[in-house]
């Protein structure tokens, strides 16, 4: 799982609406089954890296299980983000199967 | 605007670096908490994941900046030896850089302390004769008087030196009419010269430049109202000169006066309306606002023009007034003196010297530390990591540089600008470009050569050993060329500066009775000069007199080019003036009275036209006619010392030439005194100098760039001892355990001498040849500018004594780690390990 991958699926998670780690966790494992299973815990230096780019902001906030979180929210900047790798991302895809189909 | 957001995130991180961390470890334990027991194992390891996250916040490299700063801090401090050395060679080399800069700003951008000094313009006069910025006084008062495009005009005249009750050769400076109101200078004390010191009639005054008043009246301010003796007349001073003002064409004045009341001080000028005779004034002028310069310059011209119809030798007909700007003016004065241009070539090689020295102590320093540096290799660390730590070493060294080269570089400007004695206005200050170009400089020097030797450090193959030889060549062959430029610069001052007159200078007075002033027909100049020279002979303390058109050191040439020969330096004399000057006859004899087509030479003329043959009875074309050689005499070494590409022919005076005479009075005590003699004795226009005072004027320029080029010389020999030392004494502390051991078993001094003496040997004498080719090309270029002794061609001596200068300093610092190496104690080398 490339590390851009796992970022990507962390901005689209975040396009639903502010969620914590856990929960956002389990989002992609839920769509993407086997992504995070390996390392959960790489979650975090990816949403450090967010954060840095200023794609996503952070807030503490209390769970829905009464526990003390940090909600993850996406930024106009993260927004732009996303959708530039979506359109790059179709394009690869594009052209993969482009040349899938030739051969 | 996102790069400011991005890095101020970054700085709010680094700030809030440990409450973030812990932040972090808690809610990535929270995540734990909530995963399934079962699942819990697949959240991956927490240090790790928060080091990872750390990474991201990417302070990691100033981190390591620092450790490395700390650590090469550390390094340094514990080599003091080398760390002062390599410190103090960068000092060196970009002191005298700085020390370049600060004087050529200060002499070409900060000289002018006037108002507004950018539409200052200073004049001259061109014609196909040639150049000159040098304007007769009437010229000067007729342009002050007629134009209309300037908001004011004035004139200097520094080219006098005046005695002040017994005092003599003061310099003097004649200014026109309100020159101190018009540049908007205010008096140090009393009032400056102002246009009414310049009406007819109006009390002589002057004012004091402020150095002569300090030096002379101890700064006493009741000098204001007294009266001194200027040439024997009685002068009042009315104030003294600010500080920082030394007049446009800076010289240092002692008395300043209005030019109207040059006729009074010097005996025979006529009043300055009228004065032709003396091209001795710089012009200065201010444009009206609105006028171009061009326009300035046409009006100028025109007013030329109706000058030479009122007066037709005034000046060359076509001629043109050309205008230029105050601050380029000095600018093109510093580009034409070959001594600024071998100065600034000398300065940049010592920078280049400093440098290969410096590159290759580093280098040196890392086959030193070979060791350590290849544990951490081993270690693990990168060649990347490696170039990093040494680079971080070389910047602090830089640093170092850095903090001691503007101070050195200051103290050497100071001592230069003493030595050149130069005028007040003349003022250093270390202004920001300066700073900024000293510290690229500095850093971009230790960068150069510190890479390559970072980058060879950490290689494992054999390579350093090209790097370091190739420094040690450049370092030997900038040190060779610099101190034989030095030295054949040094023995240049001095051959000039030594007795070099072949006739006695010390005893001779020129008497020039201007008769071509006054245009008279030939037979009562010839009356005139003979009363004149009755007169004189009668005079006590005399002991001969004779004419000549051109008085040797006097200004007034006459030079023909030959093809294949020097310039040949012409002068007419009369038959009396080789025994009056005390000019010795190698061969032949003088003139006879009324002899007309023969010549005599000098020795270097003889030798340049009929090498290895007797000259006397050989014939010559010179100045227009056949001629018969009748006498060789000694080189008078008065052209020489201007020109060393020159050789002299005398010729008898002609008809024509009578009027041009100039009286030549050699006398038997104080020439002085009976120069003040003829002064009382002949009350007709004449001008009257010592000798030896125009001797000393020509020497003062060459003794300063002397003591320039010198003091570079002293520069570089520091650099190249240090180089060799460096050198010589890591060859020895490496190998000490191989020596220790040949001594052990036998080997002796000379075994020794020779492996350490042949270490460098090659890259040494490679160097040295390309320096010496270098000097010999370099000298070859300057030759015109350089005096030489005999007329030679090249200054063996000087050659000479930088070559052996450079060979001592080798040497010299050669032998003391050579010595230490001859006295190791085996036994104890070998304990160490």
């Amino acid at each position: 799982m490339p590390k851009g991958a796992l970022a990507m699926l962390v901005l689209r998670v975040l396009q639903a609406g502010p969620s914590h780690g856990y929960a956002i966790a389990q989002r992609i494992r839920q769509v993407s089954g086997d992504v995070l299973d390996a390392e959960e815990g790489s979650l975090y230096p990816a949403l450090q890296r967010l954060l840095m780019e200023g794609w996503v902001t952070a807030e503490w906030g209390t769970s829905e299980t009464r526990r003390r979180v940090r909600f993850y929210k996406l930024t106009a900047d993260g927004a732009k983000q996303l959708k530039r790798e979506r359109k790059d991302y179709e394009q690869a895809t594009a052209a993969i199967q482009a040349i899938l189909r030739l051969a | 605007m996102r790069i400011v957001r991005k890095v101020w995130r970054r700085i709010y991180y680094l700030l809030n670096r440990q409450r973030l961390e812990r932040e972090l470890a808690e809610e990535m334990e929270t995540h734990r908490g909530m995963m399934a027991a079962e699942r819990r194992l697949h959240f991956g390891n927490a240090t790790r994941l928060r080091e990872e996250s750390r990474e991201v916040w990417s302070w990691i490299w100033l981190v390591q900046l620092g450790k490395d700063l700390r650590y090469g801090a550390r390094v340094l401090w514990g080599a003091p030896g080398f760390t002062l050395g390599a410190a103090a060679i960068l000092a060196l080399g970009i002191g005298v850089n700085l020390a370049e800069f600060q004087i050529f700003d200060a002499v070409v951008f900060h000289r002018i302390t006037i108002q507004g000094p950018d539409s200052v313009l200073q004049f001259s006069h061109v014609s196909r004769q040639g150049l000159s910025s040098g304007f007769p006084s009437a010229a000067v008062e007729f342009y002050r008087a007629e134009n209309t495009s300037f908001a004011w005009l004035v004139s200097e005249d520094t080219s006098f030196r005046v005695v002040v009750d017994g005092e003599t050769g003061l310099r003097s400076n004649f200014v026109s009419g309100n020159y101190f109101g018009n540049i908007g200078i205010i008096p140090a004390w009393g009032r400056l010269l102002n246009s009414r010191d310049a009406q007819p009639g109006a009390p002589a005054v002057a004012v004091l430049g402020y150095d002569y008043w300090q030096s002379r009246w101890m700064s006493d301010p009741h000098v204001i109202g007294r009266v001194i003796h200027v040439n024997n007349q009685p002068i009042e001073i009315v104030g003294v000169v600010p500080y920082s003002f030394d007049g446009l064409s800076p010289r240092q004045t002692a008395l300043w006066f209005p030019a109207a009341i040059r006729p009074l001080l010097v005996a025979g000028s006529p009043p300055i309306q009228q004065d032709f005779s003396r091209t001795t004034n710089a012009l200065f002028g201010k444009l009206k606002t609105g006028v171009s310069k061009a326009a300035g310059e046409a009006e100028l011209s025109s007013l030329t023009r109706e000058l030479i119809h009122r007066q037709p030798h005034s000046f060359h007909d076509s001629e043109r007034i050309q205008g230029q700007r105050l601050q380029e003016a000095v600018i093109h004065a510093v580009e034409r003196s070959p001594v600024i241009a071998i100065f600034i070539m000398m300065v940049l090689l010592i920078l280049l010297s400093a440098c290969a020295n410096l590159g290759n102590m580093l280098l040196t320093r890392g086959l030193a530390r070979q060791r350590e540096i290849d544990i951490r290799m081993a270690l693990g660390a990168s060649r990347a990591r490696m170039v990093r730590q040494l680079m971080t070493e070389n910047f602090l060294l830089g640093i170092l540089g850095t903090a001691a080269g503007p101070v050195f570089g200051t103290v050497s400007a100071r001592l230069l600008l003493n030595a050149l004695d130069t005028p007040r206005n003349i003022q250093l200050s270390i202004s920001w470009p300066i700073l900024v170009v000293g510290v690229v400089l500095i850093f971009v020097s230790t960068l150069a050569f510190g890479f390559p030797s970072a980058l060879q450090t950490v290689r494992t193959n054999s390579r350093k050993v090209h790097l370091r030889q190739s420094l040690v060549g450049v370092q030997v062959a900038v040190s060779c060329l610099l101190l034989i430029a030095s030295g054949v610069m040094a023995h240049n001052g001095i051959v000039s500066a030594s007795v070099d007159l072949a006739f006695d200078y010390q005893s001779m007075i020129i008497v020039d009775p201007q008769l071509y002033e006054q245009k008279l027909p030939a037979s009562i100049v010839q009356q005139k000069l003979n009363v004149l020279t009755t007169r004189l002979s009668a005079l006590p303390g005399l002991e001969g007199v004779t004419a000549t058109v051109a008085p040797p050191l006097g200004g007034r040439l006459m030079i023909e080019n030959l093809p294949g020969l020097p310039h040949v330096y012409r002068n007419a004399v009369a038959p009396s003036y080789f025994s009056v000057m005390k000019l010795p006859f190698v061969r032949g004899r003088t003139f006879l009275e009324g002899e007309q087509n023969a010549v005599i030479v000098s020795e270097s003329a003889a030798r340049a036209v009929w090498p290895n043959q007797d000259p006397v009875g050989k014939r010559w074309r010179l100045a227009g006619g056949e001629r018969t050689v009748t006498g060789v005499v000694r080189d008078s070494g008065a052209n020489l010392l201007a020109d060393a590409d020159s050789v002299e022919a005398y010729l008898p005076i002609q008809e024509a030439d009578e009027e041009r005479s100039t009286l030549v009075l050699h006398s038997r005590g104080d020439p002085a005194l009976l120069a003040r003699r003829v002064t009382a004795t002949v009350n007709e226009a004449v001008s009257i100098s010592l000798m030896r005072a125009s001797r000393e004027n020509l020497l003062e320029g060459q003794r300063k760039s002397v003591t320039l080029i010198g003091s570079l010389g002293v520069v570089a020999t520091i650099l190249a001892a240090a180089g060799m030392f460096a050198l010589v004494a890591f060859a020895v502390a490496q190998r000490k355990r191989e020596l220790g051991i040949r001594i052990a078993i036998g080997a002796r001094d000379r075994h020794i001498l020779g492996t350490l003496l042949t270490q460098n040997a090659r890259p040494t004498i490679s160097g040295a040849v390309v320096g010496v080719i270098l000097a010999a090309v370099l000298l070859r270029l300057v030759h015109g500018f350089i005096v030489l002794p005999n007329g030679d061609t090249v200054d063996v001596a000087g050659f000479a004594a930088g070559l052996a200068c450079f060979v001592l300093v080798v040497v010299l610092a050669t032998l003391s780690p050579v010595l230490r190496a001859l006295r190791i104690d085996p036994s104890e080398t070998l304990r160490e390990e």
